[in-house]
């Protein structure tokens, strides 16, 4: 089994799924939003948070297939790169602050996860971010030493 | 950047051609024009030692410290 291709086949499926269930958010019934609310006419704000946060996250996974093509193409250490992973890690953080703000008005410990999922998403991404501008820089001096 | 290649010059001097001087180091003639054209962050020992040997000439003749212009006067 070819790995990398696997993963990319994984991340054009989860991108299509993740557009699907944005588009399907204003459509879903009420009794839907019972798995998170006991109160039954409270889901406007449920549902703005989670096509907020679904925009977001059809956003990183665009950019995360953007990264993951460079990486297939044979050149993953270019000076695109260090910016798509600064874009996806401020992309969560958002997520993380929409939740966060849901968290003061509908507290649940699962958005209590999310909020901390997406800071340590965040930080991962921004440490990923300095190491592949490090290693753009190590590979454009090795390409210009002659 | 404060050193500049002057390996134009030389080459120039010795009526050298890219092509043929490339072909001779042994090295690609993209690669000999990035040091040519200064764009070159670095260049090994090795590759100033065949310069010179093709060129018959010293590295001082190739390699030339001029200190940087500061931005206000640019």
């Amino acid at each position: 089994m070819n790995i990398p291709k696997f993963t990319k086949y994984l991340i054009d499926i989860l991108l299509a799924v993740s557009a699907l269930c944005v588009l399907a958010i204003p459509f879903l019934p009420k009794g839907f939003f019972l798995y998170f609310t006991a109160n039954e006419g409270d889901t406007l704000t449920l549902r703005l948070v989670l096509l907020s946060s679904g925009l977001l996250s059809t956003a990183i996974l665009f950019t995360l297939r953007q990264l993951y093509s460079s990486m297939l193409a044979g050149d993953p250490f270019n000076r695109k790169n260090p910016a798509l992973l600064g874009r996806i890690g401020i992309l969560g953080l958002v997520i993380a602050a929409i939740y966060g703000l849901k968290l003061i008005f509908i507290p649940t410990f699962g958005t209590m996860m999310i909020v901390i999922i997406f800071i340590v998403c965040f930080l991962f991404c921004f440490t990923l971010r300095d190491l592949f501008a490090r290693a753009a820089n190590y590979k454009e001096e090795n390409e210009l030493t002659i | 950047m404060p050193i500049i290649v002057n390996l134009d010059v030389m080459m120039a001097k010795r009526k050298v051609g890219l092509m043929d001087l490339a072909e001779r180091m042994n090295i690609t003639p993209a690669n000999l024009s990035i040091l040519k054209n200064n764009k070159a962050k670095a260049v090994r020992f090795s590759t100033l030692e065949q310069i010179c040997r093709e060129l018959n000439c010293q590295p001082g003749d190739i390699l030339e410290y001029s200190e940087e212009t500061p931005d206000f006067m640019k």
